[in-house]
């Protein structure tokens, strides 16, 4: 059976009230908000006329939800994809403070909390902050409130064959356990 | 539910604006339009198109992409001048595919947004708007699907055939954009919408649904047949559930239907009237990673396929596996080519094809599907071999046995091959195809899926060049006989557009650098270029009225080269989309034809 969302952000919020305990680290704070601010400046001279000034997509896509940061996993891989191949117009030609605060502003605008110090440009911090768990918590969060749309979907959205189900992770020391897909430990 | 701009009221907003001061003192109102008339399509005619016209996604619907126009020609395309241009109603990836029938141009762009223009003129005669659905702003992925249509549209009798975005059939008349019916599929509130135009042959419309690695479209991805008198559904095939085929249900190693994405057909079919037969290709299976999809070391069928149906019933008459049990999102649903070889009886009937984004070009027998031969055209690392049947072995190093095992994989999720299509000239008998060099990273996750949303779970990194390549953008000349490659374009910004050959002995293309090029289909050398406005995309074409023949070139935002930007820094893709329609022909006093 699929973890259903609740359970999730339960874990999530968890998780992120035992930040200093083992491997779960809390994705919030991990930036100031005049960082993001800085970020949200450049972002929309840089970014905002292809991904839309609310982060909606346009003809790039959406910087914002859940399937955008399940997709990246951490901060780090934003920064990594983004770091070389954006903007088209001056791919990897932004320097890297101008990135990272624009990964701020994303961070910032996909619900994360500012916090009392900068992102540093530093691949372990990046890699460290967890974006499946954010994505989680936010899907948790989103349910009650998405009652704008019309009717949201009653059927449960269906989950890989391997949800739920233990799989062979590989953690930051490059060790393999496994760990049981859909907890918040699947992504380190 | 849907809006059109009809004459009347464009009548009616020229009489509005004669009404301001600014126009008071022109003369009497223009006459209205005589209403158009319209010589229908006909079975016959799609099958064998008149020269001088182009009524197929590739022309005719072996997928060629080839005209026997031959006005502009080596030694003419020098003095190519514009005619006309003209900007695309929706932004978007640029992959419009104009159709030419009775003087009148249908074009298809994003946001299932069909115009009539008269092709000589660039008038616009009627526009239709297709009213879609308001979708949860979080179902990201289903939202662009809308904003990257591709060659949307089939000619029939006296309608136009679109496939709409919220999976519906709609036929339009083509004299005025009326619609004359239209049905619903598809669900589109699992995900389901088509972005690929459908195959019209006997009176049926063959298509193709996409949007099946969306997490609720489960267990199902479709080609169906439809009366394209009325609409009603014939038959449908499902690409990854076919209980009529013990092979296909083993393939997936348990994996249940309801666990199952993927198989999306997403480039439009081709059909041999000989044999009745439709050839499809299917693409990557969903999760991408096959430590997440279940499913072992399966095969999954029938993704990554080519599907050979009988167009009456739907039933499969062969299969071939092009990349089994795919790691990598290396997808394999484009361009079938149906190509004769040879003469008379002696002729072999072949399928052509660089079927994935993998780049290897495959040559099969069509009526059997028996494996011809294969070969590499651009640098890949994930199938290690191909044997004499046609086996595909893969190359197990880069298949990820851990979640967070990061491989470095070529080509790349955006390619190698992508949906510019390639094509054939029966003059060289020489397949044209545009390729890239790339390379990228994957990284199997693990998500939770969300409506609206793709079943990857899989993170890419950026698009890099192969090691000691400098080169990523690439054309290749395929000898249809053997595979052999005939000549080889190099250059540093990828192409971006698909090809069109011409008995004028030219290929016509473009790249992210926005230059549109003549190439010498027996050469390779560029004989002439010229740059647009933004990225060359869609599906270059040509026609032919009154005696001189146009060439119509669709430029815009492409995805392909903001993802590939980092290769060519020194030519900066630009910030504007820029969707526009450009077309061409050879300058007045150049010609004998005319004065």
């Amino acid at each position: 059976m699929p973890f259903p969302n609740k359970l999730i952000a339960g874990l999530a919020a968890l998780g992120a009230g035992l930040a200093l305990h083992g491997s779960a680290v809390a994705a919030d704070g991990h930036f100031t908000a005049e960082q993001a601010a800085r970020g949200q400046t450049q972002y929309n001279s840089n970014c905002g006329s292809c991904h839309g000034m609310q982060l909606e997509g346009g003809v790039g896509p959406t910087l914002k939800g859940t399937d955008f940061l399940g997709n990246w996993g951490t901060a780090g891989g934003i920064y990594d994809y983004f770091s070389v191949a954006m903007p088209p117009t001056a791919p990897g030609k932004l320097g890297e403070a101008v990135y990272t605060d624009i990964l701020a502003y994303i961070l910032s605008a996909n619900g994360l909390a500012a916090g009392s110090e900068e992102l540093p440009a530093d691949p372990a911090v990046m890699n460290a902050i967890n974006l499946t768990e954010a994505a989680a918590a936010n899907a948790g969060n989103a349910a009650p409130t998405a009652t704008t749309a019309e009717a949201a979907p009653a059927a449960p959205v269906p989950q890989a064959f391997t949800f739920g189900k233990a799989l062979p992770t590989k953690q930051p020391d490059g060790t393999v356990k496994d760990v049981t897909s859909g907890s918040a430990a699947a992504n380190p | 539910m849907t809006l059109r701009l009809t004459t009347k009221l464009l009548a009616f907003t020229a009489l509005s604006a004669m009404a301001l001061p600014a126009f008071a003192q022109d003369a009497a109102a223009p006459a209205a339009p005589a209403p158009r008339t319209y010589k229908p399509v006909t079975n016959e005619m799609i099958l064998n198109p008149p020269p001088e016209e182009w009524i197929s996604w590739r022309r005719t619907v072996d997928n060629q992409g080839y005209s026997p126009l031959d006005l502009i020609n080596k030694d003419t395309v020098k003095n190519l001048e514009l005619a006309w241009a003209w900007p695309m109603a929706a932004d978007g990836q640029q992959e419009a595919a104009p159709l030419v029938h009775d003087g009148m141009m249908f074009l298809s762009t994003n946001q299932n947004i069909i115009q009539a223009l008269d092709a000589k003129t660039g008038d616009l005669i009627w526009e239709y708007r297709h009213v879609l659905p308001e979708i949860p702003a979080s179902w990201g992925y289903q939202l662009n699907q809308a904003r990257r249509q591709k060659n949307s549209i089939a000619l029939y009798d006296d309608k136009v055939i679109v496939a709409t975005a919220d999976a519906k059939l709609v036929a339009l008349e083509a004299a005025t954009g009326k619609v004359a019916w239209e049905t619903q599929v598809y669900d589109t509130m699992k995900g389901y919408s088509y972005t690929v135009g459908p195959l019209v042959v006997n009176d049926k419309i063959i298509s193709a649904i996409s949007g099946c690695s969306i997490a609720g479209t489960a267990g199902g991805c479709f080609i169906a047949a439809h009366d394209a008198k009325t609409g009603k559904e014939i038959w449908r095939f499902n690409t990854i559930d076919d209980p009529k085929n013990p092979e296909q249900e083993a393939s997936w190693n348990g994996v249940p239907p309801e666990n199952r994405w993927g198989g999306t057909p997403w480039t439009t079919g081709s059909y041999d009237p000989r044999t009745n037969t439709t050839f499809w290709g299917v693409g990557m299976p969903g999760p991408y990673s096959q430590l997440i999809r279940g499913s072992g070391e399966g095969p999954v069928l029938y993704t990554n396929n080519t599907l050979a149906l009988d167009a009456d019933t739907g039933e499969r008459k062969w299969n071939f596996s092009h990349l089994p049990a795919d790691n990598w999102d290396l997808d394999s649903p484009f361009e079938r080519i149906l190509v004769d070889e040879g003469q008379g009886d002696a002729a072999k009937h072949l399928l052509v094809t660089v079927p994935g984004k993998d780049g290897i070009a495959f040559g099969l027998d069509r009526d059997t599907g028996k494996y011809l031969w294969s070969r590499d055209t651009v640098y890949q690392n994930v199938v290690k071999s191909i044997d004499a049947e046609g086996k595909v072995t893969l190359n197990s190093d880069l298949v990820p046995t851990a979640v967070n095992q990061e491989v470095f994989v070529c080509t790349s999720v955006s390619g190698g091959k992508l949906w510019m299509t390639g094509a054939y000239s029966p003059k060289t008998q020489t397949y044209y195809v545009p390729l890239a060099e790339a390379c990228n990273t994957v990284t199997p996750t693990v998500t939770e899926f969300t409506a609206g949303n793709a079943v990857g779970a899989t993170k890419f990194g950026p698009r890099v060049l192969p090691p000691n390549i400098t080169n990523g953008g690439v054309v290749e000349a395929i000898n249809v006989a053997d595979g052999a490659r005939k000549w080889r374009l190099e250059q540093r910004p990828t192409f971006s557009s698909s090809l069109l050959a011409t008995a004028g002995g030219l290929v016509f293309g473009g790249d992210a650098g926005r230059f549109l090029m003549a190439i010498d289909d027996e050469t390779g050398q560029v004989v002439w270029k010229t740059r647009l406005n933004a990225p060359i995309g869609g599906y270059p074409m040509t026609y032919e009225i009154d005696g001189e023949q146009y060439l119509a070139v669709p430029t815009g935002f492409s995805a392909q080269a903001s993802s590939s930007a980092s290769m060519f820094p020194e030519i900066p893709v630009p910030s504007g989309s820029g969707n526009s329609l450009f077309v061409f022909k050879l300058r007045n006093d150049t010609q004998t034809a005319s004065k």
